[in-house]
């Protein structure tokens, strides 16, 4: 059946052919039929005009709204030019305050000089030199740009703006990982921990995941490659959400969320917009020794020393440094789980196969020149007395540098490492496969991803004592911790060699190690630990 | 009705002729001539009210060719289509209050369909009581219920700075939500919304009539799939992606595959993708020039030409209350002109497509497999393709179809827990 009016123009109408067919002159038809057509032909052309016009006023309609928008964006970006320009006038404004000062003493010093010349000849006597006290000629009044204490705050530490939320009304449970990014650079070290903790907890949960970056967009697709790599899954769904300090978008926020950070700054922006007992927080590093005393530390300190929230620690020697190191945090020991991360054997295993295939052997330096606690330039420096000395000959060994930031350098007797940066991390894993002897250091108790990366992949590696991490026989023998000294090193190095030159002591070591190799397993007791303390 | 004829013709809007060479080559055919289909007089549409026993009508604010078309024009046409069930519908909008609200009387039935609550709204509503004739709420969006004024804003990008857009927008879910409160039950389009719509109001009635084509829409993409599929697919030789609703409201959604598509435009050089709307191309995509190609927004039917064009429609969303109440039309539009679809698994999505085998689904961090899954069935002359156009197409024609709806139609506006 065909709708009174409507006209499909794909499809064949005979409503134009029908009409062509009438034979009688409209002039010849009555008067009364003749104004019945003209009325009903002013009505159509009234009702069509009407139809055409509502379609301007919703054209139109839709117009404004596109200007609506424009406006509204023109005026977001006026109101951040007029805050960076008030930035801009605030690290100004000391100078400029100093420079009229400077201005201002040069004047009263003239205009002193002239009053005092003055009183002295009228008076006849010492004029007394008149002192300005310092507390009322300093200026009592802000200048425009002038910002205040809680401005000067927020600029400072940027990083600690509270995450910006909205309350949600859900069902259900989310789990949340708050982290500055996941870019890939980032994405096999603690960050890729904090995912594959979220994961497993959303799954143990039943809950859904979310990515809460501060510094950059993530791209879900970078969590799907981090799961493909150790063969897990996400069984909820997985939502991003770019919320950096005072711009983007906001959090949503519900009764069921638990939020996983990943550092204090991320916990304390966390702490500063919900509950506490939603916060899990992730501790992977004493961060307080980032910093120098100050400011940071300070902040740092009062995080990690938090009753409030739950923290989940990143190996049982950094947790025992907690507990019993230096500053020791009872709060830790109180509120707290430890795990040690996994090194999964489809990922790391020992080619001992290739390894009877090299004619020369394999030393590969941990290599991060602009991060400070991996303390480089004591390891260029162990490394060259061992050239030096003989104990590592070049004509025997190969050389790689692995890391960050890398510049060429000349070892001794012209040894020039290979630099490698930004491998993959399968390119990573088919590396270190490849080394016999390693150096890693970090001026922490944590023993590092590198150490274990290395060990858990055949090599025997060399790395530092630090605080309560004494010894990490508790991983593998082939994992030497010695005193970080460039004797203390090339010591390490000494014996590091006598397991690699000993292949059954090197294998036996490996098949006796006692790495965690399943994720699932090793965080089980955390994930238990988180799932029971819920808020 | 000769000189309705003419005037008719002369006012006929060409969609723009495209300036993009054919991917399925010839399949889509030329640019349509598109005229909205709702053009009935109130006389006319008084008549069509009373032509059966039934007598069904929908009040829409002003008819546009999203809600009103799905939820008014597309309900009413599956009525008119079964006139042995008995029942007439009509349409009627804030226009024709004008002419006063006497339409009522006529009506055994009222439904609402998103209107905001005002003075006529409620005159509407309380003529329809006094006459003892049941009123029905038709709503097709989680923008209702005040609750989530602030997930729904910000999931669509909508600015939220002032106090003014906050008055505004409060201003508009409220009115949607109070017309709700007043009317005797609800209609929605999936199970999800019935939820929410029940967690608003707990005593009311709520029925679910999921969105479905038109005859026009199915007219057009048969000619599609036929000039697709009735010989071995003529292609370009390029993959095409297509995005399809492409406002800035749905920016968030697209985000979640700029990493994926970036990845397939690295990968592999014969991918292009098509933005079809005002939607921003971001900057992670900008950098690989025309193969990101954005086209005016369009009618429903040129849209599905665009649709027929490409192998691959994708439909990414967030997942939260808001998204999981949309419907699955952009599965089935798609479908219809034998376009394979991804989508993310929100409510109405996971349940209509079978993942693998009528379409794809996409949780957000699976999308560039999901991409290389589908384009995958394009080797070896795209015969697994086409066998999977097929399986979705009768899938999609029997379960969408106009002629099936009518009773399913009858049945909710009068189920028993509407009685």
């Amino acid at each position: 059946m065909t709708e009174p009016s409507a006209i499909h123009p794909d499809v064949e109408s005979t409503n134009s052919t029908a009409t062509a067919t009438c034979s009688v002159a409209p002039s010849q038809l009555p008067r009364p039929i003749r104004r019945a057509i003209a009325a009903e032909e002013a009505f159509v052309v009234a009702a069509t005009e009407r139809s055409k016009i509502t379609r301007e006023l919703d054209r139109l309609r839709t117009t404004l709204a596109e200007i609506d928008d424009a406006v509204s964006a023109s005026e977001q970006r006026r109101a951040a030019m007029e805050l960076e320009a008030a930035r801009l006038r605030a690290l100004l404004a000391p100078q400029k305050a100093r420079h009229g000062k400077k201005k201002q003493r040069s004047i009263w010093r003239i205009l002193r000089k002239r009053l005092t010349g003055w009183s002295s000849s009228s008076s006849g006597g010492n004029p007394r030199p008149r002192e300005d006290s310092v507390l009322t000629t300093a200026a009592a009044t802000a200048k425009p740009g002038t910002l205040t204490t809680q401005e000067s705050l927020s600029r400072r530490f940027e990083s600690l703006e509270p995450l910006r939320t909205f309350p949600e009304l859900r069902g259900g449970s989310r789990v949340s990982i708050v982290t500055d990014s996941v870019s890939p650079g980032l994405l096999y070290g603690g960050v890729g921990t904090a995912i594959l903790l979220g994961t497993l907890l959303a799954n143990r949960l039943g809950a859904d995941l979310r990515l809460i970056t501060r510094h950059h967009e993530a791209d879900p697709g970078q969590v799907g490659a981090l799961l493909a790599t150790f063969g897990l899954e996400l069984e909820g769904s997985l939502g991003c959400v770019y919320s950096p300090p005072r711009s983007g978008a906001a959090v949503s926020t519900f009764a069921g969320d638990v939020y996983v950070t990943t550092s204090w700054w991320t916990t304390q922006a966390t702490l500063a917009a919900v509950d506490p007992r939603q916060i899990v927080y992730l501790l992977q590093e004493d961060e307080r020794m980032f910093y120098p005393r100050g400011d940071e530390r300070q902040r740092c300190s009062e995080i990690l020393g938090s009753e409030q929230i739950r923290f989940v620690v990143n190996s049982e020697l950094l947790y025992q440094h907690f507990c019993e190191g230096d500053e020791p945090l009872l709060n830790i020991a109180a509120r707290g789980h430890w795990f040690e991360p996994a090194f999964p054997n489809n990922h790391y295993w020992d080619n001992v196969e290739q390894r009877r295939q090299r004619t020369k052997r394999n030393f590969l330096f941990y290599a991060r020149p602009n991060n400070l606690r991996n303390m480089y330039w004591r390891g260029l420096e162990a490394i060259a007395a061992a050239i030096e000395d003989s104990i590592l000959p070049p004509e025997q060994w190969n050389f790689v540098f692995v890391g960050r930031d890398l510049e060429s350098i000349s070892l001794p007797f012209g040894t020039i490492p290979r630099l490698l940066e930004n491998l993959s991390w399968k390119d990573y894993a088919a590396l270190i496969r490849e080394v016999d002897l390693g150096l890693s250091l970090i001026d922490t108790p944590h023993p590092s991803y590198p150490p274990l990366d290395l060990a858990a992949s055949g090599a025997v590696v060399v790395t530092n004592r630090c605080g309560v991490k004494t010894s990490l026989d508790r991983y593998s023998a082939n994992i030497i911790c010695a005193t970080p000294s460039v004797p203390g090193l090339t010591h390490g190095i000494r014996l590091g060699l006598a397991i690699v030159a000993d292949e059954r002591l090197r294998v036996a070591n490996f098949e006796s190690s006692r790495i965690m190799r399943d994720w699932p397993t090793t965080l089980d007791g955390a994930l238990r630990f988180c799932a029971a303390h819920r808020g | 009705m000769a000189h309705d004829t003419r005037r008719s013709v002369a006012l006929l809007r060409c969609a723009p002729r495209l300036a993009v060479e054919p991917m399925f080559v010839d399949a889509s055919g030329p640019a349509l001539a598109y005229r909205d289909p709702w053009q009935a007089s109130l006389d006319e549409r008084l008549r069509a009210l009373v032509r059966r026993e039934r007598h069904i009508a929908y009040f829409y604010e002003r008819p546009d060719a999203h809600t009103f078309r799905y939820r008014v024009a597309n309900m009413i046409e599956a009525l008119d289509a079964q006139p042995h069930l008995g029942a007439s519908a009509a349409w009627f909008s804030y226009d024709d209050l004008e002419h006063g609200i006497d339409f009522v009387d006529r009506a055994h039935l009222l439904v609402i369909c998103r209107t905001r609550y005002d003075q006529r709204i409620g005159e509407l509503i309380a003529r329809a009581r006094a006459r003892r004739i049941r009123v029905l709420y038709d709503i097709d969006d989680l923008i209702f219920d005040l609750r989530h004024a602030h997930l729904v804003g910000d999931s669509i990008k909508r600015p939220l700075h002032s106090s003014e857009e906050w008055d505004w927008w409060c201003g508009y879910i409220g009115r949607l939500g109070l017309t709700l409160q007043f009317c005797d039950g609800v209609l929605v389009t999936n199970d999800y919304l019935r939820q929410r719509v029940i967690e608003f109001a707990p005593s009311m009635a709520v029925e679910t009539i999921p969105n479905f084509y038109n005859k026009w829409q199915h007219d057009v993409s048969m000619n599609i799939f036929r000039r697709k599929f009735d010989s071995a697919p003529q292609r370009d030789g390029k993959l095409h992606i297509g995005y399809f609703s492409g406002t800035s409201t749905h920016s968030k959604d697209f985000g979640i595959v700029v990493g994926a598509l970036d990845r397939m435009l690295d990968v592999d050089s014969s991918v292009v993708i098509n933005i079809v709307g005002s939607l921003d191309v971001p900057p992670r995509l900008k950098r690989h020039g025309q193969r990101i190609r954005t086209l005016a927004l369009q009618d429903f039917i040129n849209l599905q030409r665009l649709q027929g064009e490409v192998e691959i429609a994708i439909a990414p969303t967030l997942d939260n209350h808001f998204t999981n109440c949309k419907s699955e039309l952009k599965f089935f539009e798609a479908a219809l002109v034998g376009t394979i679809v991804i989508a993310s698994p929100t409510f109405a999505f996971r349940h209509a497509i079978d993942d693998g085998i009528n379409g794809y689904l996409a949780a957000a961090h699976q999308w560039f497999d999901k991409l290389q899954e589908a384009a995958a069935l394009l080797s070896d002359g795209g015969a697994a393709y086409r066998d999977f156009a097929y399986r979705a197409q009768e899938q999609v024609a029997s379960r969408y179809a106009p002629e099936h709806q009518a009773k399913f139609i009858l049945k909710a506006i009068s189920g028993s827990t509407m009685s």
